[in-house]
């Protein structure tokens, strides 16, 4: 092994042993808050941590699928520290068996008086017991309501939503898995034609399989928290939030493991940093649009059953959230990433990956958490509840991702994109040394 | 070293990689030529740095385009949907103030706005690309000397030039010729004004 991967490595067991020491203190702060704000704070601040860090998981596996079947220089960046983040699918997995109890009236365990006097209540269907709340059988709700729940019954029900779940994880866990075991194969016997088609045999259905799955599991995870609303742009949001964040965390994981030990000003590494810098901006220009077209469609269409879902986020103190995501989610990474510069210097784009991941958070936060308390956000001990369940649970996955990422090096060594360069015909990405003086 | 000829345009270099391209510019550059221009048939990498030429504008003339685009939108919507009714709508025209009640919406509806926003932002971005570019190129113009020199026609297909212009300073017919001819081009041509 070279000074380099050693260094490599040594910096990703640095990383992960930090994140492990946060996330254990987070979870802590987060376990004994649940003896002072109850069960019902604790289980609604896990799901809401919950998101991201399996999206970081799901999203590096999707990453990892479409870099097989597309091919390109960026794939073969990519590739290690998504095949790590895959590899952690099983762990968040595991990390979901709690909420398996929102399914039971888990509020009850510690029971903590809860003040509902929001007048913005009605915005969205409360349960006293569960955290899903289709799933509580003494449910008070309108008749209006119990219609459209009624007729939701086949679909949102408790066996049904284990099953599905347990699906998901089977299936991205088998991709995830197989893929790994692949390039494990690459690595010990090298790379042939045969061994890149099983990889593309696994990944181009995967990607469709994926995109099923993700349709099922957004439904199920996070808009079901609203059982009366229903959006079919939502699953696309979800989904390509994972992509999103996959991405940011692919470009800070690159520049980290590298800073100090190799020369990220060099003409390659630029390069490279370029792409990963125009994907941020692209990406983020595709949130923009699936999130404000959801919006668009909802707003003109002023159903009776949609429009709550948007009122829920523009009163008792969430507008400003909403219109913090429109700047940090959208204007301010899409400015900085129009300059070259910025998406070639390092010391810029991992600033900005990480301010890409912390928006990721807001945006996960502002789709569940007013769920739970529409109209009106509180902001006390449940939300240092919140956080502290986020760092738990992000401090977690983050060591396991960088355990994951310290194993098998860099780049697949073997894989032939090595031998190629990244490709740019905008003719002025190198700079010429002046050589008069 | 007498005055530049007044009929010429300049000396032209023909060479036949695009590395020895820029090797040539980059020394032309280091002995102190301005005025010149390189011509290839493709981009090539590091050549606009060798010739000592700025970055291109398009980029901010593009951005501010975009903005123009969606600004447009913008208050062409306010304006023409209106806002309130008050009392200057008398003398206003009625295209002005064209208000269109739609499901009883607000008639500022900023979010009904977007997307014709979104496309003058595009529209006017890709206008400005496209005819900024032909002008920033020096469009239009019918002609050119360098198509007096005959070896130029393979400059958009193989072959790649450098030109340094009469009007350089530095520029003098016999200096420059015997500069050009150590950089060993495959043919060396004066250019006719």
């Amino acid at each position: 092994m070279s000074n380099l991967t050693v260094r490599v490595k040594e910096r990703a067991l640095k990383a992960s042993g930090l994140a492990f020491t946060v996330g254990l203190v987070g979870l802590l702060v987060s376990i004994s808050l649940l003896f002072v704000t109850g069960s019902q704070a604790f289980f609604q601040s896990y799901l809401t941590a919950y998101i991201l860090p399996s999206g970081l998981a799901i999203g590096c596996l999707a990453l990892l699928m479409i870099q097989h079947v597309s091919g390109g220089y960026w794939g073969y960046v990519v590739r290690r520290p998504c095949e790590a983040g895959a590899r952690t699918l099983p762990f968040v997995a595991i990390m979901f068996l709690p909420l398996f109890l929102g399914l039971t009236d888990v509020y009850k365990f510690f029971p903590k008086e809860h003040e509902h006097n929001s007048p913005e209540a009605h915005l969205n269907v409360h349960s006293d017991n569960r955290l899903w709340a289709w799933s509580d059988p003494d449910l008070e709700i309108e008749d209006h309501e119990k219609i459209v729940l009624d007729a939701k019954k086949g679909y949102l029900s408790d066996n049904f939503f284990i099953i599905r779940t347990v699906g998901a994880f089977a299936l991205w866990i088998g991709m995830g898995l197989g893929l790994s075991a692949l390039a494990r194969v690459e690595d010990s016997k090298g790379w042939s034609p045969s061994l890149k088609q099983s990889m593309q045999y696994i990944s181009g259905p995967g990607i469709v399989v994926h995109a099923l799955v993700i349709l099922l599991i957004s439904t199920d995870w996070s808009m079901s928290l609203q059982p009366i609303w229903y959006s079919t742009m939502y699953p696309v949001i979800f989904g390509f939030g994972q992509i999103l964040s996959a991405m940011a965390l692919n470009s800070i994981v690159f520049i980290y493991l590298r800073d100090g030990g190799e020369d990220l000003n060099d003409s390659r590494n630029r390069k490279i940093l370029r792409d990963l810098g125009s994907f941020l901006l692209g990406f983020t220009v595709f949130w923009t649009y699936i999130t404000f077209s959801q919006f668009l469609l909802i707003w003109s269409a002023n159903l009776k059953e949609e429009v709550p879902y948007y009122l829920a986020r523009s009163r008792g103190g969430w507008e400003y959230l909403t219109w913090a995501l429109g700047l940090g989610h959208f204007l301010i990474p899409f400015l900085v990433l129009l300059f070259r510069e910025a998406k070639r210097r390092a010391d810029v784009l991992w600033k900005v990956a990480v301010f890409i991941l912390v928006m990721r958070f807001a945006d996960i936060y502002w789709q569940i958490r007013p769920a739970f308390d529409p109209g009106h956000w509180d902001i006390g001990l449940e939300t240092v509840q919140d956080l502290a369940s986020f760092t738990g649970l992000m401090g977690i996955w983050i060591g396991l991702f960088f355990r994951e990422v310290s194993k098998y090096g860099l780049y697949p060594e073997n894989d032939p994109r090595k031998d190629t360069e990244p490709v740019h015909t905008v003719a002025d990405d190198v700079i010429i040394p002046n050589t008069a003086h | 070293m007498h005055a530049p000829e007044p009929t010429l345009f300049g000396l032209l270099a023909e060479f036949d990689t695009p590395q020895a391209l820029v090797d040539a510019a980059n020394a032309a550059r280091v002995k102190g030529f301005k005025v010149m221009d390189g011509y290839s048939p493709f981009p090539v990498e590091g050549l606009r740095e060798a010739l000592g030429k700025p970055r291109t504008l398009m980029p901010v003339l593009i951005f501010c385009g975009g903005l123009t685009g969606c600004f447009t939108a913008f208050v062409l919507q306010t304006f023409t949907s209106g806002g309130h009714p008050t009392e200057w709508d008398a003398y206003v025209p009625q295209w002005f103030n064209y208000r269109l009640n739609i499901a009883g919406r607000p008639f500022f509806s900023w979010p009904a706005f977007v997307p014709a926003m979104f496309e003058l932002t595009i529209l006017f971005s890709a206008f400005t690309a496209l005819f900024g570019m032909l002008l920033l190129n020096g469009y239009p113009r019918l002609h050119h000397p360098l198509f007096e020199v005959k070896e130029f026609l393979r400059a958009s297909s193989d072959r790649f030039f450098l030109c340094i212009e009469a009007t350089d300073p530095l520029f003098d017919i016999d200096e420059t010729y015997a500069f050009m001819k150590h950089l060993n081009p495959i043919s060396l041509s004066e250019v006719p004004q």
